[in-house]
C-alpha cells in the first residue's frame, strides 16, 4: 500500500527530469539558431566589432575548421610549403587583406574552384614548358634565363648574387618575362590576382633556396582552394571566417 | 492499475471545473450543428479558393515572407547572398559598404535582383537550349561541377610518387640548344659553294675559329638561332634537316656540310644542355598540381558514362 504513492512519486520525478531536459534542450537550441541568425544578420566586417556575436562564432567556428579545411591547412592553420598551401596566421595574404568578408567569400567560393564567384583572375605560368600559359601567349624561358632572374629574386631577398646575371635578370623580369606585370615592378606583388610578394621571406611554394624559386619559375604554379558553398551552412561559413580572421593578425584600420 | 484516489475536498466545491464542462457541451452541440457546419465548410472552401487563385495569378501568393539572416533579398523564393551582395559592392564601387552611400547600395542590389529575375526568366524560356553561350557555359559549369570534389584533400606521398613513376616523362627540364648556322650560299655555282662548306666544315673540325673560317669561305652566318634556345624554338628556327643533325652534337662539334635549298650549310654548336629528368623531391609541386587535374578528368569522364548510362539515347540506324 504504501509502494503506490512511491511508485508514482518516481515516475513525477523521471517525468520532470525529462522535461527539464527537453525544455533546456529546446532553450539552448532556440538561443543557439537566434545566435546564429543575430551572427548571419551583421555585415561580415562588422561581426569583430561585435564582441559576443564575435566570441560565438570563433567557438562555432573552431570546429568547422577542424571538419572541413585542417585537412590541408593543418589544425594550426601552418599549412604546407611542400604542397603550397598558405599559412593562414600571418599577415601576408595572396588574396585582400584579411577582412572577415574576405575570407568568408574564399570560404564560400574557394579559388580556382568551380564558380563564377570564385577567386581565378590568374596563375603562375610554367615557364619551363614549351606554351607557359594556357590564359594568353608568353614566351618560355631557358634554364640560365631563369636562374638569371632567380638572382634578380636572390637581390630583392637581401642576398647578394651574382650582378650581371641580376642585370639580365632584370630585363629579363621586366621583358621577356612578363613578371612585372602579376607581381608588380617592385615584386610587391598583387592581392588582386593572387600573386605573391617575391621580396619578402614568406614563401607559398618551397623554402626560398635558388632551386626552390626556379622551380616555380619553370613548372608553374595554380593551388586550388576548394568552394563550400553547397556543403555547408551559411552559418557555418560565417562562423569558419570568423576563426580564421581571429588567427591571424588585425589589420590596420582603413583610412 | 493504483486504486482510485480519495477525491480531495477542493473538488467538490470546484466550480471551475462544472464551467468546463458546460463549456464543453456547448461547444459540441455549436459544432454539430449541421446547417452551420455546411456554412463553415463553405466559407473555408470559398477563402481557399481565393488564395490559390491569388497566387496562380501573381506568383506572389507563394512567396517566402521572410528574408534568411545570410541574404539580402529574395526574388521569387531564391537568395541574394549577402556575402555576394559585400563582394559585389566592393568590387563595382571599390570601397568597403560601410563608405558606400545609400544610392550606391541600392543601385547594386538592384542590378543582383534584375540578373536574378533575368537569370530565373531565362531558364523558363529555355534559354538553355537555344543560346549557344548559354549552352557551352553550362557545359562548363557541369564539367566544373563534378570535379570541385577532386580537391577536398591532399594525396598522400605515395600517391603522388606512383603517380611521378608513371609519368616520368612529364617530368624533365626543357633542353637548350645554341647554334652557329653558316650557309655558302649557291647562287649561280652550286658546286664551289659545296666545296667551300666542306672545306669550312672540315677546318672548323681541325680546331679553327669558326667566324674566322666563315669570312675564309665566303660563309654567311645566317643567324637563325640567337644564344640558347629551348630545343622546340632551335628546332623551327633551323628546320628539321638541320636541327636533327646538330641536336646530336656536343658543344664545340660541327656538321658536315647539309645542302638545302639556299646551299649547303654548316650548323656549329656552341651550347647543347639536353632534358633532365627531374627528381621527385624536386617535381613534387608539379606532380600534386597534374595529379589533382587527372583526377578531375577521370571524374568528369565517370559522369560522362554515369549520365549516358542512365539517358535514353537513340540513334538512327545510318549512324549508328
Ligand atoms: C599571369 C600572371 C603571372 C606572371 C606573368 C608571372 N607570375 Fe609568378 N605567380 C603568379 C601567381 C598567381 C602566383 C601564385 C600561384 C598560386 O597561388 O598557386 C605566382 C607565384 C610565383 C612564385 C612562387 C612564390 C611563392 O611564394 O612560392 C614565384 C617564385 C614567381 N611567381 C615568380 C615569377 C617570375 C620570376 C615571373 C616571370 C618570369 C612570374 N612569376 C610571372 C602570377 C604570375
Ligand atoms: C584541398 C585543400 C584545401 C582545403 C580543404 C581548404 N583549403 Fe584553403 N587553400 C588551399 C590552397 C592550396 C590555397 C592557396 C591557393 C592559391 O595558391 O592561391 C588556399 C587558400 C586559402 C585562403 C587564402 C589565403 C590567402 O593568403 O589569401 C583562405 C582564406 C582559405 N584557403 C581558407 C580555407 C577555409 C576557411 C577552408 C575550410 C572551409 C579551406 N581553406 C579549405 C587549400 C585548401
Amino acid at each position: 500500500m504504501q509502494l503506490l504513492p512511491g511508485k508514482s512519486r518516481r515516475w513525477k520525478l523521471i517525468a520532470a527530469g525529462i522535461s527539464a531536459v527537453v525544455l533546456s534542450l529546446v532553450g539552448y537550441f532556440s538561443y543557439w539558431s537566434s545566435t546564429n541568425a543575430a551572427m548571419l544578420r551583421l555585415l561580415p566586417d562588422s561581426l569583430p566589432s561585435n564582441p559576443a556575436l564575435y566570441r560565438f562564432a570563433v567557438a562555432e567556428g573552431h570546429s568547422v575548421f577542424n571538419q572541413n579545411c585542417a585537412s590541408c591547412h593543418g589544425r594550426d592553420l601552418q599549412g604546407s610549403q611542400t604542397s603550397g598551401v598558405p599559412k593562414l596566421t600571418d599577415r601576408d595574404w595572396l588574396y585582400g587583406e584579411g577582412r572577415l568578408s574576405e575570407i568568408e567569400q574564399i570560404a564560400l567560393y574557394g579559388i580556382r574552384s568551380a564558380n563564377h564567384r570564385t577567386k581565378n583572375l590568374a596563375d603562375m605560368p610554367a615557364f619551363g614548358r614549351q606554351k607557359p600559359y594556357a590564359r594568353y601567349d608568353l614566351a618560355p624561358l631557358t634554364t640560365t634565363e631563369i636562374s638569371d632572374i632567380v638572382s634578380y629574386i636572390e637581390l630583392a631577398q637581401g642576398r647578394s648574387p651574382d650582378m650581371a646575371a641580376v642585370k639580365r635578370g632584370i630585363d629579363l623580369f621586366d621583358r621577356k618575362g612578363q613578371c612585372f606585370d602579376c607581381h608588380g615592378n617592385d615584386m610587391g606583388g598583387d592581392n588582386y590576382i593572387g600573386a605573391p610578394m617575391l621580396s619578402d621571406k614568406i614563401w607559398l611554394y618551397g623554402d626560398g633556396s635558388r632551386e626552390a624559386i626556379a622551380r616555380s619559375i619553370e613548372q608553374g604554379r595554380m593551388g586550388v582552394c576548394p568552394m563550400f558553398k553547397d556543403k555547408i551552412s551559411p552559418a557555418k561559413i560565417r562562423a569558419v571566417a570568423a576563426y580564421v580572421h581571429s588567427k591571424a593578425p588585425v589589420p590596420p584600420p582603413a583610412d | 492499475m493504483a486504486k482510485p484516489q480519495p477525491k480531495s475536498k477542493l473538488s467538490e466545491t470546484a466550480t471551475p471545473l462544472d464551467h468546463g464542462r458546460k463549456m464543453a457541451k456547448y461547444m459540441f452541440e455549436w459544432s454539430t450543428n449541421p446547417t452551420r457546419t455546411l456554412w463553415i465548410g463553405a466559407i473555408g472552401a470559398i477563402f481557399g479558393l481565393v488564395l490559390a487563385g491569388f497566387g496562380l495569378l501573381t506568383a506572389k501568393g507563394t512567396r517566402v515572407r521572410t528574408v534568411p539572416p545570410e541574404a539580402v533579398a529574395m526574388v521569387n523564393g531564391r537568395p541574394v547572398l549577402m556575402a555576394d551582395y559585400v563582394a559585389q559592392l566592393e568590387s563595382e564601387t571599390g570601397k568597403p559598404l560601410a563608405q558606400a552611400d545609400a544610392a550606391e547600395r541600392k543601385k547594386v542590389l538592384n542590378e543582383m535582383v534584375t540578373e536574378e529575375l533575368f537569370v530565373q526568366r531565362g531558364i523558363e524560356t529555355d534559354e538553355p537550349s537555344v543560346d549557344p553561350d548559354v549552352r557551352n557555359a553550362l557545359v562548363n559549369a557541369v564539367e566544373t561541377l563534378v570535379s570541385v570534389d577532386a580537391v577536398t584533400k591532399l594525396p598522400t606521398e605515395d600517391e603522388l610518387r606512383v603517380y611521378y613513376e608513371k609519368n616520368r616523362l612529364n617530368y624533365s627540364t626543357l633542353g637548350v640548344l645554341g647554334v652557329k648556322d653558316f650557309v655558302a650560299p649557291g647562287g649561280s655555282d652550286p658546286a664551289t659553294a659545296l666545296q667551300n662548306a666542306q672545306a669550312a666544315a672540315a677546318a672548323i673540325k681541325a680546331g679553327a675559329d669558326p667566324t674566322i673560317v666563315a669570312a675564309k669561305y665566303n660563309l654567311r652566318d645566317t643567324g637563325r638561332v640567337i644564344g640558347g634556345e629551348l630545343y622546340f624554338a632551335a628546332q623551327i628556327h633551323l628546320g628539321n634537316a638541320l636541327y636533327s643533325k646538330a641536336v646530336a652534337l656536343k658543344k664545340g662539334q660541327v656538321t658536315d656540310a647539309i645542302v638545302q635549298p639556299d646551299g649547303p650549310h654548316v650548323v656549329f654548336v656552341t651550347e647543347n644542355t639536353p632534358p633532365v629528368a627531374t627528381r621527385f623531391e624536386d617535381a613534387r609541386l608539379q606532380v600534386l598540381t597534374d595529379y589533382k587535374q587527372d583526377l578531375q578528368k577521370r571524374m568528369q569522364a565517370n559522369e560522362n558514362k554515369f549520365l549516358r548510362d542512365r539517358a535514353d539515347i537513340l540513334v538512327a540506324k545510318a549512324f549508328q
